[in-house]
């Protein structure tokens, strides 16, 4: 193994065009990841015809590298402007945005670049070791069951947080549950909700959504404040990095977070987005009554970026050893296999033992240069919070536009966005979660999907998919957690007026 | 002098729980106005025979009837004075987040929005960021249009010269000439 990484290692460094090709998707997937809906996708889909005439191992070699950096980029404008680059650093900005109202931006970015780095290399190291093993257990084992029941025990979790209390954080999820219902059903195709318009019949793209209601809503409840003069931009920026010592109090968050990412990240079609959420809820969950999630916990931020990284390694086991898309971006990774004739799978690793070994050895290097080269984007970026708010206002507007319209070159996405922006402006001013609403988007589909598949699968006797063990067990902890949750509601004392 | 602090501190207390109670009615209402429109709609498709025994309605009804549950447990909980823990506080009072100027801001993107497949990116995105900056508050006539500009410049650097992302030119034929003009500059 150490000799095939050493391999892979002198493949990536021998050749110029491979250490820039190297080079540039690391900065390539920084930039893009930051930059609000112009994201690593929208990169992996521009540069996806010109890997024709690259050779396929630094064709696949560059498109990991991008997964790396590119997962980590949208962090910074999440944690200092609340509008994640990407859907997988959304749980980021819950922490990570009011740790920088308070001042403590570089803590909260410093904690995204070493956990990003730590999380990615943890799981290219694991995805080296343990390829063909887990590769083989997660797609037995993990059927549609288990995919639903890992997303019911998500919403229950994620219906806790963010929202100013229970009833609210559920009235979110389930508005995002009922918007992700809006195209067409997922196994006939019947139009739902769709008032016979094409672009409804395709659904509401998630993309628009995020904008709308973190990036744009965002600078609608800012410019309010700074209307009627209760403004609080924070003016100091503290540049104390997180210490070892805060690192060290959250050892299990990280490592619960790198496992949790890496199993998510190794599911077929799910990947580091729901690895971010998912992390983020058992952080919440474990975190203890002292902590305060949502209000600026350093933790929160460790595990969402952690685990959105974790997933990057694990996304390419499906991919390399079975020919299934862990994601997006590997979905991508699959055309360019495609292109070049090649198809992966088991024997991939007897016939293109280089690419594997390569691609391997870039992405623990990616991982590596993610820790110096975050450093470097923290010292520029960062003050970027010294600019008046008014002047950021129209320009973060109009960048979210540009990415909103790229997305489909549609005008309607960018209404999609505006509308979700004024919704997320009264929701977030009301106490509710658009981080829920984004949650039940974004897995409502999925969710429909795999009940729909599990039902088929156990004739509709939905007590079977309980004697399943790993269905069970997540099934009635998210009743568990929900009935906790109602219970904890409920015991509050009532208010003097009723006395 | 005590007994009218205790007075008007009751008054204030009444005020506030009457004014709790109507928030709360007017969210159970949105919350249940808009499962009943998605309720609605979804007979028009609920009769759909297809591979899935429940139907395409099935998953809908499941947000539905959780919409509604949640609003209505947490429309009693309010109304019956049950003080609910507030995790997270509300980021800003009623009164700022319905007053008219704070609203205002919406319309400037609907203009903008409104005029962009008409005149193009090229030539409503200035008017935009002028428009929103003075509205923001920003009167100094340099930084009113320097900061614009720069913005622009920027944007036109960034998205249309190095990344080639397409946007709108405008669907006049003056405004579209115009556009067109700017890209092959750019390009």
């Amino acid at each position: 193994m150490l000799e095939n990484f050493w391999l892979g290692t002198v493949n990536l460094f021998n050749d110029p065009l491979s250490i820039s090709l190297f080079i540039g998707g690391l900065l390539g997937g920084m930039v893009f990841g930051a930059v609000p809906g112009i994201n690593m996708l929208t990169l992996g889909a521009v540069i996806l015809p010109f890997t024709v005439t690259m050779d396929p191992t630094n064709a696949v070699m560059l498109y990991a590298t991008i997964y790396c950096s590119g997962v980590f980029g949208g962090a910074i404008t999440a944690i200092l402007f609340n509008i994640p680059g990407s859907p997988e650093n959304a749980p980021t900005a819950f922490d990570g945005y009011p740790m920088t109202q308070q001042g403590k931006a570089a803590k909260a970015i410093g904690a995204a670049i070493i956990c990003s780095s730590f999380g990615g290399l943890m799981s290219a190291l694991l995805m080296i070791a343990a390829t063909p093993l887990i590769a083989k257990w997660a797609v037995t084992v993990f059927g549609p069951p288990e995919i639903f029941a890992l997303i019911c025990f998500g919403l229950a979790v994620s219906a806790s947080v963010g929202a100013e209390n229970l009833w609210k954080g559920m009235l979110s999820v389930a508005a995002g549950l009922l918007i992700s219902t809006i195209g067409t059903d997922p196994i006939d195709g019947t139009p739902r909700y769709a008032f016979d318009t094409y672009y409804l019949l395709a659904g509401i793209h998630f993309i628009p959504m995020i904008l709308g209601l973190f990036a744009v809503s965002e600078v609608f409840m800012q410019g309010s404040k700074q209307l009627i003069g209760t403004d609080e931009r924070p003016k100091r920026i503290d540049f104390t990095f997180p210490s070892f010592a805060e690192f060290w109090a959250a050892k299990i968050t990280v490592a619960r977070s790198i496992v949790i990412g890496f199993f998510a990240g190794i599911l077929p079609g799910i990947g580091a987005t729901l690895a971010a959420f998912l992390s983020y809820n058992e952080a919440v969950r474990w975190g203890g009554r002292n902590k305060k999630f949502g209000k600026g916990e350093l933790e929160g931020v460790i595990a969402s970026e952690t685990a959105n990284n974790a997933a990057t390694g694990a996304a390419m086991i499906p991919l390399l050893a079975l020919g299934l898309p862990g994601g997006a971006l590997t979905a991508m990774i699959l055309g360019v296999f495609q292109i070049h004739g090649m198809e992966p799978g088991p024997l991939i690793f007897q016939t293109s033992s280089d690419l594997v070994w390569t691609v391997f050895a870039a992405m623990v290097f990616a991982n590596i240069a993610i820790f110096f080269l975050g450093y470097i984007q923290t010292k520029t970026v960062v003050h970027l919070l010294r600019i008046p708010f008014h002047f950021l206002a129209p320009a973060i507007l109009m960048i979210a536009s540009i990415g909103a319209y790229a997305l489909r070159n549609l005008v309607v996405d960018i209404w999609v966005m505006f509308a979700a922006g004024i919704a997320g402006y009264f929701l977030r001013g009301s106490g509710y979660s658009v981080a829920g609403i984004v949650l039940g988007l974004i897995l409502g589909t999925l969710a429909e999907s795999s009940y729909i598949k599990s039902m088929q699968m156990v004739q509709y006797q939905f007590f079977d998919l309980l004697a399943r063990p790993v269905t069970g067990v997540l099934l009635v902890l998210a009743l568990l957690t929900i009935g906790f949750n109602i219970y904890n509601e409920l015991r509050n004392p009532k208010s003097a007026q009723s006395a | 002098m005590a007994f009218n602090e205790k007075s008007e501190s009751l008054l204030d207390h009444n005020e506030s729980a009457a004014a709790e109670r109507r928030g709360a009615l007017i969210e159970l209402m949105v919350w249940l106005s808009l499962a009943g429109i998605a309720l609605i709609l979804s007979f028009e498709f609920a009769n759909t025979v297809g591979a899935f025994r429940y139907g395409p309605a099935f998953f809908p009804w499941i947000a539905i009837g959780l919409m509604v549950a949640g609003a209505l447990f947490q429309a009693f909980l309010r109304l019956t004075g049950h003080h609910s823990v507030s995790r997270d506080g509300r980021p800003m009072s009623a009164e700022g987040l319905f007053r008219p100027k704070a609203l205002g801001m919406f319309s400037i993107p609907i203009f903008y929005l409104l005029l962009l497949p008409k005149v193009g990116f090229f030539v409503s995105t200035p008017l935009f960021l002028i428009a929103y900056l003075a509205y923001l508050g920003e009167r100094r006539p340099t930084h009113l249009i320097g900061v614009p500009l720069f913005i622009y410049a920027l944007l036109l650097l960034v998205f249309v010269k190095l990344f080639f992302v397409p946007v709108p030119t405008g669907q006049i034929e003056i405004f579209n000439a115009v556009s067109n003009a700017i890209i092959s500059v750019l390009q």
